[in-house]
């Protein structure tokens, strides 16, 4: 250390903050890529990333079934295997958004629990806010030679107000340019388990979607949410579409080699 | 009775609204670039609309807190401008309170400005099978009357149907006028129903019509129109009927401009409505023309009730219809896919509260959560909390049940677990990865029948993130 | 029990609880319904709502125009009839329902072909002419005032309607008008008359398909004559 330095960093300013990630349900069993190209923006935006092993799911499905004891039960689990950090990265807007805006409200009535509810929710954030706010932009994140789309992931946006994060994190990328899509903010008919208890709905509404995203004149659609993209991606495929799907933060890293979502191994 | 409900088949009945693609591109047009638009344009000429809206929010919540007295006051204005109050707890006493008022008055045909409360309690069934004749006398309403239908959405009651429809309809009803007349474009039907409400109008004995809002400080009620129907409902016959529920009352006429600000706005993008109508009581005695005698009948519906749960919030509506115009589900379902009176976000809120939930709990769960009705809301209901605590009511009572809760249940296990779900997880994604094989998507596998009905299944890339992490890679 | 006191009973079982401190207790809600009453005014005014002088004028001249009525600025009271008239020589129409209004029955229409009746709507009137109460700048609205110089039905059976503001009865807001209501009310008796007509613009509808179309049941067209207050 230069001893000239008139403000000595301070122990707690010279350690990189410990940041949890917690991948996801969807990313752990469905695409481990979007776990990977996380843990690494991470270490490059100066975090010292731990993956705990007792992470599970936040708890969605059984808390937009109205099955509230057994949502309470797994955000316990979450609670207690997060809550040791100095921040918890969710690449994910509704994951986050379950974890930052539902899990106080779902103790209201347990104070013991909703102080800790409240105190991981403070220090919770989806992946691109995390990133925006940690990354140098100035510094190019990876290379990409195209153009792409993005969708705004509806829980990213109305609970998190995820909107300029990833486009300010994607004009960082060389060579990628971004065509917005018609009717950007509309949902993709999704919604977690309302994709499988209404398909027909849920089909009608994705189609809608992916008739915006293959206008928007280009061939690579991305986002920050796993389970929208599946979605997208399987009704992209089943139209036959060209349209390729990645997650933002396997675009962020440079990890687009492989296959896109949906898309068959060489 | 009211309506018999069909809510327990809702996805049946929404299958018929997505194969009719004549609906289908009615509604893209009339919804995307239709009301959503007309919102966005209503919105951009008034800056203090965001600051107006938390207003408005505040205003009803101090209402909803002050309730019973903001509604006796209400009463004791009325009776001051010689008008009387009716309270009815539920739709059979609303309606025998209207019929008796109909009776005594000699009714043979009452003419209707548009209510949903009205709709709530199945009011026209009810005169109809006493012998008077009730007329629907906007447009839409109108037309659905002639069809036996119920609206499709809570604004625009005939958002459903093609002119070519309303053409066919006013063909079948309208046997006096020539058979072979040429009803192809939209002003020679409204010229039509112009001539032909004119007379009813001037006929009709008794007026009936809602109420948006009501005022407490002056016993004045409101109604908003475009068409201006409401008005000749109250203005030419002797009596006049408003219906309207008690959680529409508001404080002063300050507070109801505060409203009237925000509802054509966000419902059709006006600045207003063509006609705002503020009326109080009877005619005085040197008035030319109005009703000799007013009634005001206050329905309470349920909404006491609600007022004391986890849904009080819905009692905020002002029914605008903006949360219908910008819902993903209702988009494609069009309205009577929800088979009651009220659809969209709004109409799976109220809707279980009035059928039960065991009847309705298809309509909480057609929801993505997108969030998009809280957020277009004016007075911010918060919609998606709203339906989650129906789902809430609906699971203790069993819904849903069967391979779908044995699914979540199972579900629950796992991420109760960690060391179970990674041990049990990691073999189940080997499994279903070696089914895919190089194929990156399924286009059908056992259990996912739902998902992959309309799109592939996108396959498992290999491995889980913890396993493979685990095991050192980066 | 009966209805009333079922409804009011339930509602303070709901409102009495502790959750809705300080409201839970009747005596409160009552008196701090008074209060609030009592102190009635504006919530919260836009900007738009508070023009001031000739840009009051101009604004709701633009703002009525841009909902589909019809402004026409008038140098004086006395060109109302020649001017009704013009408007009316394309009808074919001959006759005019004329409000029982002192300032328009002072209105010498003998210069014209028009028949004059003065009253109530009728369901066959073409045309009526009356005299708004007042004006709201802020959205190009119109104010009538229903009592024996101004019926109701005259707003809405005509086809066409013709009404006559005067420059000094526009208020830049709603709450404005609201504010002179109360301040001309007699005492005890209402504030409100039977009927106050906000109109703006000429009936319309889109129930068809959503296609929009003017003149659904009340005035096709809506001519506002406006005239500068110090000629009347």
């Amino acid at each position: 250390m230069n001893m000239s330095d008139p403000t000595p960093p301070t122990g707690s300013q010279s350690e990189a903050p410990r940041v949890a990630l917690f991948v996801t349900c969807l990313v752990d069993l469905m695409r481990p890529s979007v776990g990977f190209a996380a843990l690494r923006l991470l270490e490059r935006a100066g975090a010292k990333v731990a993956v705990p092993p007792g992470q599970t799911c936040c708890g969605q499905p059984a808390y937009n079934s109205g099955d509230l004891e057994d949502a309470r039960a797994i955000a316990k689990n979450v609670i207690e295997t997060f809550e040791a950090f100095d921040h918890v990265v969710v690449p994910s807007g509704s994951c986050g958004g379950m974890i930052i805006k539902h899990y106080p409200e779902m103790f209201a009535d347990d104070v013991a629990w909703a102080v800790r509810a409240e105190a991981l929710a403070a220090r919770t954030q989806e992946l691109t806010t995390y990133l925006a706010d940690h990354l140098d932009l100035n510094v190019p994140t990876s290379t990409f030679d195209g153009s792409a789309t993005y969708h705004d992931s509806c829980a990213g946006l109305r609970e998190l107000g995820v909107k300029s994060q990833p486009r300010t994190l994607l004009a960082t990328v060389d060579g990628l340019t971004l065509n917005e899509m018609d009717d950007v903010e509309a949902c993709c008919g999704f919604g977690g388990l309302f994709s499988t208890k209404y398909p027909d709905i849920s089909g009608a509404i994705v189609d809608k979607k992916t008739t915006n995203v293959e206008a928007a004149e280009t061939n690579l659609l991305l986002g920050g949410d796993l389970g929208c993209l599946m979605n997208m991606a399987g009704k992209l495929r089943r139209r036959g579409s060209e349209v390729r799907v990645f997650h933002i933060a396997e675009v962020l890293a440079g990890m687009t080699d492989g296959p896109a979502i949906g898309e068959d191994s060489a | 009775m009211t309506h018999k409900p069909t809510c327990r088949t809702f996805q049946e009945n929404a299958r018929k609204a997505l194969d009719d693609t004549r609906l289908q591109a009615q509604m893209a047009r009339t919804i995307k670039d239709g009301f959503q638009q007309k919102r966005l344009k209503g919105m951009s000429r008034l800056p203090e609309y965001e600051a107006l809206r938390d207003a408005a929010r505040d205003l009803k919540n101090h209402v909803l807190d002050h309730l019973d007295a903001y509604l006796l006051r209400f009463e004791a204005e009325v009776v001051k401008a010689g008008g009387q109050v009716h309270w009815a707890r539920d739709a059979d006493e609303a309606r025998a309170i209207i019929l008796k008022i109909c009776q005594e008055a000699n009714a043979k045909t009452v003419t209707k400005g548009k209510s949903m409360i009205t709709e709530e309690i199945a009011l026209n069934d009810h005169l109809a099978a006493h012998g008077i004749e009730p007329v629907e006398t906007d447009l839409g309403e109108y037309i659905i009357q002639l069809r036996h239908e119920l609206p499709s959405h809570i604004i625009a009651p005939a958002l459903h149907l093609s002119k070519e429809q309303v053409a066919e309809t006013f063909k079948e009803n309208h046997t006096h006028l020539n058979a072979d007349r040429d009803l192809s474009e939209a002003p020679t039907l409204l010229k039509e129903a112009r001539a032909e409400l004119r007379e009813k109008f001037l006929a009709a004995d008794v007026g009936i019509t809602g109420a948006n809002m009501f005022i407490a400080e002056t016993g004045t009620a409101v109604i908003v129109t475009n068409e201006g129907n409401g008005d000749l409902t109250q203005s030419l016959p002797p009596v006049h009927i408003a219906v309207s529920s008690i959680e529409k009352v508001v404080p002063t006429l300050d507070d109801a401009t505060l409203l009237l600000r925000l509802l054509a706005r966000t419902a059709t993008g006006q600045e207003q409505t063509v006609y705002n109508t503020f009326f109080t009581g009877a005619k005085r005695p040197d008035d030319p023309d109005g009703p000799q005698d007013f009634h005001m009948v206050l329905l309470d519906n349920g909404r006491s009730e609600l007022l004391a749960s986890e849904f009080r919030d819905i009692l905020r509506c002002i029914r605008c219809g903006a949360c219908i115009n910008h819902c993903p589900v209702y988009g494609v379902t069009s309205g009577h896919a929800y088979g009651w009176v009220y659809p969209g976000p709004v109409g799976s809120v109220l809707t279980p509260h009035f059928v039960g939930i065991d009847e309705a709990h298809q309509l909480p769960g057609a929801s993505t959560f997108c969030g998009r009705c809280e957020e277009v809301c004016p007075v911010r209901i918060p919609l998606p909390q709203l339906l989650r605590n129906w789902r809430v009511r609906a699971f203790q009572r069993g819904h849903p049940g069967g391979l779908q809760r044995l699914g979540l249940k199972i579900w629950v296990m796992f991420a109760k677990r960690p060391a179970l779900y990674r041990r049990a997880l990691s073999v189940g994604i080997g499994v279903l990865k070696r089914i895919a094989g190089k194929r990156g998507a399924y286009r059908w596998l056992p259990g996912a029948g739902g998902w992959t009905k309309t799109r592939d299944l996108p396959a498992p890339q290999g491995g889980t993130f913890l396993d493979r992490y685990g095991r050192g890679e980066r | 029990m009966n209805g009333r006191d079922m409804i009011l009973s339930r509602l303070r079982t709901a409102l009495d609880r502790v959750e809705n401190y300080p409201a839970n207790d009747f005596r409160w809600r009552a008196s701090a319904t008074e209060q609030r009453i009592h102190k009635a005014g504006p919530v919260l005014l836009p900007d738009r709502g508070r023009a001031e002088g000739l840009a009051r004028i101009e604004l709701f001249a633009s703002e009525a125009k841009l909902a589909q009525a019809e402004v026409r600025r008038l140098a004086a009271p006395d060109d109302v009839p020649q001017v009704v008239a013009d408007i009316l020589k394309s009808t074919g129409w001959t006759h005019l329902k004329i409000a029982p209004d002192d300032r328009l029955q002072a209105l010498d229409f003998t210069g014209t072909a028009l028949d004059i009746t003065c009253g109530s709507g009728a369901g066959g009137d073409h045309a009526g002419l009356s005299w708004a109460y007042g004006a709201v700048a802020e959205t190009g609205t119109l104010v009538m005032r229903s009592g024996p110089a101004s019926p109701t039905t005259l707003n809405f059976l005509p086809d066409w309607h013709f009404v006559v503001l005067s420059t000094e009865d526009i208020a830049a807001n709603y709450e404005q008008v609201w504010a002179r209501l109360r301040e001309e009310a007699e005492p005890d008796t209402p504030v409100m008359p039977r009927t106050i007509n906000w109109i703006t613009g000429p009936s319309r509808t889109a129930d068809i398909e959503q296609t929009l179309l003017l003149g659904a049941h009340g005035p096709r067209k809506l001519f506002i004559l406006l005239i500068d207050a110090e000629t009347i």
